[in-house]
């Protein structure tokens, strides 16, 4: 039995000389040489990015709504015993607010400075099949890309829907995880410490124009941790994830005598999570079942069903068209659930996303356009959006692209239309 | 791996590989990007089956996502990372996939002088190995002293684009030769679009690696 082990380390000096080939028949004579360096582990390291991004919205009478400027740290340090610290630091300050360029009234809360410790984990092997990872940490469950069924356990940033960095869009959550390897199989027992939710547009924004009501949250003490289990495989020619978490879900709802946003809305999922590759297909499949969901004005707990299909198709050279389907169904629907506090829920939702990739010029330059719609026929509204991307160097990227806000027969969601923008950012890496 | 525009901009992308035969049509490969820093932490793992009847399994663990993603391996002509080697190129060819034609026998230049070689057409046998690869035929030199694939035109489908594959530096570690530099220059007519060099260091042959090293659970873990 042959192995090979191999490292490739590139840098860069230019030198030319003449090779004359005898059959040469095209082939360059150029030498480019090269000094190859030895890659080297180092105990640390800090890298990340820094980004300018700005938005202006078309339709309302906001304009410049976004000059923020961000930062992303990650750091890794990994100690003698093997195991690793890692973290990740988020920040802004989004200028507009102090710019005079703003038409907003006031300043959402939230939205000019934050600084976000999204990841902050040890983690390391307590032998050849345990693994452990401790700390703040993003855990993805589920096979789907753009919607999501099983991918329960994080939270999202959603305060400017559909236009959040993908890098951005989780927050950290802290958990203890155990990991046990067999065959191909691994089964993760995870501990939920903290409860933290989604954040979603603040009074003052353009997502939000009625006055942000008081929450009450869940603590993060002990009696309030969730628990998590998981069994995914890796096989040939397809994966299986089968899931369970019994913890406070993403949803709130509101206590009409207090007028408060309760958020222990706790809930048993139980999941499953399959993809199967078919010549250049990928196809997806979710199920997640909620044994209790509790929704404003509605005295009783409601079941509701998640199922999701979705087809990739990967025959395109470097490109990519996929398209996912889910669909939600609220059982023993009670029609009090059809209010603005709840979302105006219906018993049954379809949720559809097509999503386009393609690069050119070597992957200097990528598109990406994205249309989700909700409803049957697409008739809830949702939005679609077109971007591109392009990397002037290994450093500097500049992207930019418009989201249309889509109206439709959902109040929740025709409430945006108007917030249409073009967007714009540049990356510096680190 | 350096990739070089039309305009001469370059771009340098730091890897780690690693390689395992588990047995005569199975070979596992994992390999992990070092920089840049957008790119770091992603990594591929690849179940490379030279049986035709199975398509390989690959996963790409994307960091920014943290999560692993599989990825339809019958489709290999797309860039490997923007360069000018394809998926087709990182994995092993299935020889049944082609018929071979001796054009001719004749020489090359190199630094030690003129070496001999073998200049072979090769064609692939069905459509669908051509939209596998994205090759509709293929011009190998083969050296007569090692045997080493040397040189390699390799003709597009698209865009009547022609990419030229040249070994610049060979070594022999362990007793087996190994391709310690290849540049591979696409280009239309004689204007050169894209070049990517792809230079190996610190190789090791024969070293004993666990099978742990080609697993889901380490792409995710990283280095």
């Amino acid at each position: 039995m042959k192995r090979v082990v191999a490292s490739i380390v590139m840098a860069i000096s230019l030198t030319a000389s003449a090779e004359e080939g005898f059959d040469d028949d095209g082939f360059d004579d150029e030498i480019i040489e090269v000094v190859a360096e030895h890659a080297t582990t180092a105990k640390g390291t800090l890298y990340g990015s820094m980004d300018f991004e700005s938005h202006y919205n078309i339709n309302n009478d906001k304009d410049l709504s976004s000059l923020k400027a961000l930062v992303d740290v990650i750091g890794e340090y990994r100690l003698d015993n093997g195991h690793k610290i890692k973290g990740n630091l988020k920040g802004f300050h989004d200028f507009i607010y102090s710019s005079g360029m703003s038409n907003y009234s006031n300043t959402p809360d939230g939205y000019e400075n934050e600084i976000n410790l999204n990841e902050l984990t040890v983690e390391g092997s307590v032998n050849s099949r345990l693994d452990f990872k401790v700390g703040r940490q993003i855990v993805v469950w589920g096979k789907s890309d753009s919607i999501r069924v099983t991918d329960v356990l994080n939270p999202i940033d959603n305060r400017v829907p559909g236009v959040v960095d993908i890098k951005n869009l989780r927050l950290g959550r802290v958990m203890s995880k155990l990991d046990y390897y067999f065959d191909e199989l691994n089964l993760s027992f995870i501990a939920l410490h903290e409860n933290r939710f989604t954040k979603t547009a603040s009074y003052g924004s353009d997502f939000k124009t009625t006055v942000d009501k008081a929450t009450n949250k869940p603590d993060d003490s002990l009696a309030n941790t969730g628990v998590a289990l998981s069994l995914t495989g890796a096989f040939e020619g397809y994966d299986l994830g089968l899931y369970f978490a019994d913890t406070y879900i993403d949803k709130s709802y509101l206590d009409v005598a207090s007028d408060t946003l309760q958020f222990d809305n706790k809930s048993k999922m139980f999941g499953v999570a399959y993809n199967q590759v078919v010549d250049s297909y990928l196809l997806k499949a979710e199920m997640a079942y909620f044994d209790q969901i509790k929704y404003t004005n509605v005295t009783d707990t409601k079941p509701r069903t998640d199922i999701l299909i979705g087809l990739e198709y990967s025959g395109i050279s470097d490109g990519s068209l996929s398209y996912e389907l889910a669909y939600r169904a609220i059982d023993n629907y009670d029609s009090n659930i059809y209010a603005k506090n709840n979302g105006w829920k219906k018993q049954e939702e379809y949720q559809q996303v097509v999503r386009f990739t393609q690069s050119y010029l070597n992957q200097t330059l990528d598109l990406l356009a994205t249309l989700s719609a909700f409803g049957k026929d697409a008739q809830d509204g949702g939005s679609a959006r077109v971007s591109l991307d392009y990397a002037i160097d290994d450093q500097v990227s500049i992207s930019g692209g418009l989201i249309d806000y889509l109206g439709g027969d959902s109040p929740a969601l025709d409430t945006n239309k108007d917030n249409d923008r073009i967007f714009m950012k540049v990356s510096t890496i680190f | 791996m350096t990739l070089i525009d039309k305009n001469g901009k370059k771009r340098n992308r730091q890897m780690r590989t690693f390689a395992k035969d588990i047995d005569a049509n199975t070979e596992h490969k994992t390999i992990f990007f070092l920089s840049p820093s957008d790119v770091k932490n992603t990594a591929f793992l690849t179940y490379d089956y030279s049986a035709d009847d199975k398509d390989d399994d690959q996963w790409m663990y994307l960091p920014a996502l943290k999560k692993t993603k599989r990825i339809p391996a019958s489709d290999k002509d797309s860039a490997f990372m923007g360069s000018d080697f394809s998926y087709a190129d990182m994995t092993d060819k299935e020889l049944n996939d082609y018929t071979f034609k001796l054009v001719k026998e004749t020489t090359i230049k190199r630094k030690e002088g003129k070496v001999p070689v073998w200049k072979i057409e090769s064609t692939p046998i069905s459509q669908a190995v051509i939209d596998e690869t994205g090759y509709i035929k293929s011009t190998l030199y083969i050296r007569k002293d090692n045997h080493v694939l040397t040189r390699a035109k390799f003709y597009l489908k698209k865009g009547s684009r022609v990419k030229y594959m040249d070994v610049r530096k060979l070594e022999k570690i362990d007793g087996i030769w190994v391709a310690m530099q290849t540049t591979m220059t696409t280009k239309q007519g004689k204007k050169t679009l894209h070049k990517t060099i792809l230079t190996n260091s610190d190789v090791e042959i024969n070293k004993a690696i666990d099978d742990d090293m080609f697993t889901v659970r380490v792409i995710e873990k990283g280095l």
